[in-house]
């Protein structure tokens, strides 16, 4: 038994490894991809719904964030409400960002989807019970932090101008592609959280996997930050 | 958190972790990310890693013409045009119909993709025409211009690296240069 999932877990690993490869750096749309939305016109399902699944899998934000959400969550049931909540939150946003056409910086949709990583990297250790005595909903700031992390989505989607010729069947694809991508990351990482726990090391070390959540969510933060500013001085400049 | 989470940490861990985290993540922006991303580079660092040229829009130093000799219209020139890496430039010259054109380029490290093409002067940014496409070390030739226009290359470091193509030409044309792209 131990050794299938043994076996098992080597796969998910193999697989996650090859997905990060391909596609390490480059987060949000890649131009084959862009050259493909700019041209689109008209219902196009299965291209939009691959899309969707590619930019949750290769987006290392949205999946940090994840991390964090469960990494602290041992029960199915309990994993299942928590994504349910962050799914329900960027998916109201996605539709109704993209098809309303938000106007927002996506730096600044970024830079404040890497601070939902410090946040809930910080709540992980505790943080909050320490400095303020008591727990802040955690659900309620999954899905406020997923309403936020699908403004993101819908930002990177009106990048490209995209026909509104079969809009929504579009977005629609889009979104159920985000999720199918969201499943597949999820499952992997779940494999894996999973078999780490039952070594001792998990509870040694995830004080420290939080504090490099933190830094992750720190890195985006100032990287997102730093462009939107600069955009705001070309701004004042021009 | 509804499940079983470890004891509360002591405010002094606490602070020192979110510190600790802050503090990395700042020092690894200030020194590669900012300077890769954005060619900002307030600490130095960036540039004597090499990291700023990694930042799109940069622009590598000018193209120099280190030698040039011209006697009546006919003239020869050899040019170094540097390009950073993963990016793409436009070298051009200006043509007249049925003027011969020697070149001679070389790019001091691994290949790189070259596309020589022509496009008219009526009609400009419509139409080109592409004469020699592929990825090479170096190349050689001559080119009939088969009519008046803009001649010369699009290349794409297709390398990690940073190269210097040093063109040689030989003709009767006038020098446009670097085209932004």
């Amino acid at each position: 038994m131990t050794q299938a999932l043994r076996g098992l877990f080597a796969l998910a690993l193999g697989a996650c490894a090859l997905v990060f490869a391909q596609d390490a750096l480059a987060h949000g749309v890649d131009s084959n991809t862009e050259s493909f939305l700019m041209a689109n016109q008209g219902a196009a399902i299965v291209p939009f719904l691959y899309i969707g699944a590619k930019h949750m899998i290769t987006g290392y934000d949205h999946l940090l964030f994840l991390v964090g959400v469960i990494f602290f969550l041992y029960r199915m049931r309990e994993v299942l409400l928590y994504v349910s909540f962050f799914t329900l939150g960027h998916s109201v946003t996605l539709l109704l960002g993209a098809w309303y056409g938000t106007n927002v910086s996506p730096y600044l949709i970024d830079a404040i989807i890497g601070f939902s990583i410090v946040y809930k990297g910080f709540d992980n250790l505790g943080g909050f019970q320490r400095l303020l005595g008591f727990q802040p909903n955690t659900k309620a700031a999954v899905l406020i932090f997923g309403l936020i992390h699908g403004l993101g989505l819908a930002t990177k989607l009106q990048e490209f101008t995209i026909s509104r010729d079969g809009l929504l069947a579009n977005l629609v694809a889009f979104n159920v592609g985000v999720e199918l991508g969201q499943f597949s990351a999820l499952a992997i990482i779940l494999i894996g959280i999973g078999f780490w726990r039952q070594s001792p090391s998990f509870l040694r070390f995830a004080f420290g996997t939080n504090t490099l959540l933190m830094t992750g969510g720190f890195l985006l933060l100032g990287y997102q930050l730093t462009g939107y500013l600069r955009d705001l001085s070309d701004a004042w400049t021009a | 958190m509804d499940s079983l989470t470890p004891t509360l940490p002591s405010m002094r861990t606490l602070l020192l972790s979110t510190a600790g985290a802050a503090g990395v993540a700042g020092i690894l922006l200030l020194t590669a990310i900012l300077p890769a991303e954005y060619g900002i580079d307030p600490t130095g660092v960036g540039k004597i890693l090499g990291l700023t040229q990694l930042a799109p829009g940069y622009v590598g130093p000018e193209p120099e013409t280190e030698a040039s000799t011209q006697s009546g219209g006919f003239r020869e020139d050899v040019t170094a045009i540097d390009i950073p890496a993963g990016q793409e430039l436009e070298y051009k010259l200006r043509i007249t119909s049925g003027a011969l054109l020697d070149y001679a380029w070389q790019v001091d490290q691994g290949m790189i993709y070259s596309d020589l093409h022509g496009e008219p002067v009526e009609g400009a940014g419509s139409y080109a025409e592409s004469f020699l496409v592929g990825r090479a070390q170096s190349t050689k030739g001559s080119l009939e211009a088969p009519f008046e226009g803009l001649h010369g290359w699009y290349w794409k470091n297709e390398n990690a690296h940073p190269v210097r193509v040093t063109l040689r030409t030989r003709g009767i044309y006038t020098v446009v240069g670097k085209l932004g792209s």
